[in-house]
């Protein structure tokens, strides 16, 4: 149980809070600061799971237990550069403890401020999204393609292999470099050591539990990019009508909605809605800032582009394409090419990880 | 351009957000007046509904994964636009914005009504008697890995579970689109018959050196089990669980 607690605090608290502080700088001036930091340290998590697994898995077959060293030491690495450059940029302005104080005061106050009706949207909202956590927890949705991705993640935690067994029969097999390079499967084995939970728990009942709510922080990031934090009732309405869409967009086994409730703990699903959601608001903030040279954002571009390609091996080129067009028309609109010189920039990962599956595919 | 249609078709399914995204959109793309709101999702999302059908970029799509062009339509944020669109509904007329939440309820499907959804059994998201089974079979920790022929409907389950447990075919022989090799194995093609032939099976089980049979009370069986060699371990839920003695198990090496 401890760790299980230890772990679970480590992967989903302290690490995404700690390597998100190296992206405070570019929203120190954002009401809310900590979503936003949590978001950015989670996605540079999963970049840096990427970049490590991908060179372990070529060069060793049996390297779980390497990877569960490499990862955690540069994660803990990371995350005490983001609290060294946090106190380092904040030591004329405000310290860490200060800095939560007035946040807690932030979030107070804006209760206060808020009517009853609008209190209401907010608990219609927040029970959405506490629904569908609960019924990701309690009803199993069956997917065939569990039995590939899950059974990798119990592979590489129980054997220790990378990706050289066959998940259907447990036969040894090469390195299949289309499937093995999104490598969303060995960090859930990675979680599934740090928490010692079995990692079929982890991938049908614990992720679903950070995944959801994570992508409904995105959806957030959004709805206050259009609506602004005044309390009209827009904001939590946005996120009701979002809801709905959701639990109501089974229409079909393709749409995002399907992946998002039904195969939240696969690849395809994560980046169909955390990783592109991510990309959209990212892209908003650094279309807006345009002129400001907020280079941390396009580092976290970076980052966010690595982590689409450990979903999935169609993700980085779906990543690169959003972000081409949006940064084409975005050059256009704003008149501003340089812009979309800089976001092309941020998608040579892609271009390297597309070539290397072609080569080693 | 038919094909295109047809991905389009299948992806809207028995709903019709993607229609009433595609009224949303063309509604901003008049109304909305925010430079940023019209690059990111508006002008952003026509250019990739446009790429969308266009016959020529489905066939560089189908160069790089083909069956997958769908996926081009995850790009779209649907579900932003909607919402923002309907929030600005609500924003004009509440009773408007309700209707649009109405509206949005009853041309969708409830997700939780799919039939691949049921109440989990356990945490492991895996059916109890999968998980009973394996526990039964599990070699202990001086042995080598075994090797269990499973009806077809455990198969998914099985190796979610335990990587101890190895099974001659997997889910590739139960999905009929995978053509290469959907339906190969020869223990499978006995398995799959209406009524299983042990006569046939058991030399087969030999060859392909497993250790346990599991089976289905349901399905008729022909044959003798004693003369076959195959001795009923345990039952668990429907299932038999058979221990092929023809098969030894091997102690790890030292």
């Amino acid at each position: 149980m401890i760790q299980k607690a230890l772990g679970f605090g480590f992967l989903f608290v302290i690490v995404p809070l700690c390597i998100g502080l190296l992206w405070n700088d570019s929203w120190k001036e954002e009401k809310n600061a900590v979503a936003r930091i949590y978001l950015s340290g989670f996605l540079t998590q999963f970049a840096v799971f990427q970049l490590i697994a991908v060179p372990v898995m070529i060069l060793l077959p049996r390297g779980m237990n390497d990877l569960v060293l490499l990862v955690s030491a540069v994660l803990i690495l990371l995350s005490a550069a983001g609290i060294a450059v946090y106190f380092w940029r904040n030591k004329k302005r405000k310290a860490l403890q200060s800095a939560l104080r007035e946040g807690i005061l932030k979030i107070r106050k804006q209760l206060d401020g808020m009517s009853w009706g609008m209190r209401l949207y907010w608990l219609i909202a927040f029970a959405m999204i506490g629904f569908q956590m609960y019924m990701s927890y309690d009803r199993a949705m069956f997917d065939g393609d569990d039995s590939y991705y899950v059974v990798q993640s119990v592979l590489a935690d129980q054997t220790g292999v990378l990706n050289r067994i066959r998940p259907y029969t447990g036969l040894s097999t090469a390195l299949d470099v289309r499937h093995a390079f999104a490598s969303l499967p060995l960090w859930e084995a990675y979680v599934a050591r740090m928490t010692g939970i079995h990692a079929a728990i982890v991938a049908h009942t614990l992720l679903p539990l950070v995944l959801i709510p994570l992508t409904y922080l995105c959806y957030y990031l959004i709805g206050e990019k259009l609506f602004g934090q005044e309390h009209t009732g827009k904001l939590p309405f946005f996120m009701i009508l979002v809801g709905v869409l959701q639990i109501w967009g089974n229409t079909s086994i393709y749409t995002n909605a399907t992946f998002f409730l039904m195969r939240t703990r696969q690849g395809k699903s994560v980046m169909a809605n955390l990783v592109l959601l991510a990309l959209l608001w990212l892209l908003w903030e650094i279309m807006e800032r345009y002129d400001q040279r907020k280079y941390g954002l396009f580092c976290l571009l970076v980052m966010t582009n690595i982590a689409a390609a450990m979903m999935t091996s169609m993700g980085a080129f779906l990543a690169a394409m959003f972000t081409g067009i949006a940064g084409f028309i975005a050059a256009l609109r704003l008149k501003c090419p340089s812009l979309l010189v800089q976001l092309c920039v941020c998608c040579i990962p892609n271009v390297i990880y597309l070539g290397l599956l072609v080569v080693m595919g | 351009m038919a094909q295109i249609v047809s991905v389009f078709r299948q992806y809207c399914g028995s709903g019709f957000y993607p229609l009433i995204f595609i009224a949303a959109l063309i509604w901003l793309l008049v109304t909305e007046k925010r430079k940023i709101v019209r690059i990111v999702l508006v002008d952003a999302s026509l250019v990739i509904l446009i790429l969308f059908f266009l016959p020529p970029f489905k066939a560089l799509m189908d160069v790089l994964d083909e069956g997958t062009y769908y996926r081009i339509l995850w790009l779209l944020p649907m579900t932003v636009v909607i919402a923002y669109a309907g929030v600005r509904i609500f924003e004009k007329n509440r009773a408007a914005g309700c209707v649009v939440l109405l509206v949005l309820i009853l041309s969708g499907d409830y997700v939780y009504d799919n039939i691949n959804v049921t109440k989990a059994q356990n945490r492991y998201h895996i059916p109890n008697a999968v998980i009973a089974i394996c526990n039964e079979i599990m070699p202990a920790e001086d042995e080598e890995r075994v090797w269990a022929v499973f009806p077809e409907e455990l198969i998914y389950y099985v190796r979610q579970y335990s990587s101890e447990i190895q099974m001659p075919y997997g889910r590739e022989m139960l999905e009929p689109q995978w053509v290469w090799n959907w339906d190969t194995h020869p223990i499978y093609k006995v398995m799959r018959e209406d009524t299983i032939d042990l006569d046939a099976l058991a030399p087969l089980l030999n060859e392909y050196y497993c250790h346990y049979l599991i089976l289905n009370r349901g399905i008729p069986v022909k044959g003798d089990f004693e003369e076959n060699h195959l001795t009923l371990l345990t039952q668990i839920e429907a299932y038999d669980v058979y221990r092929n003695e023809s098969v030894e198990i091997f102690k790890k090496a030292e």
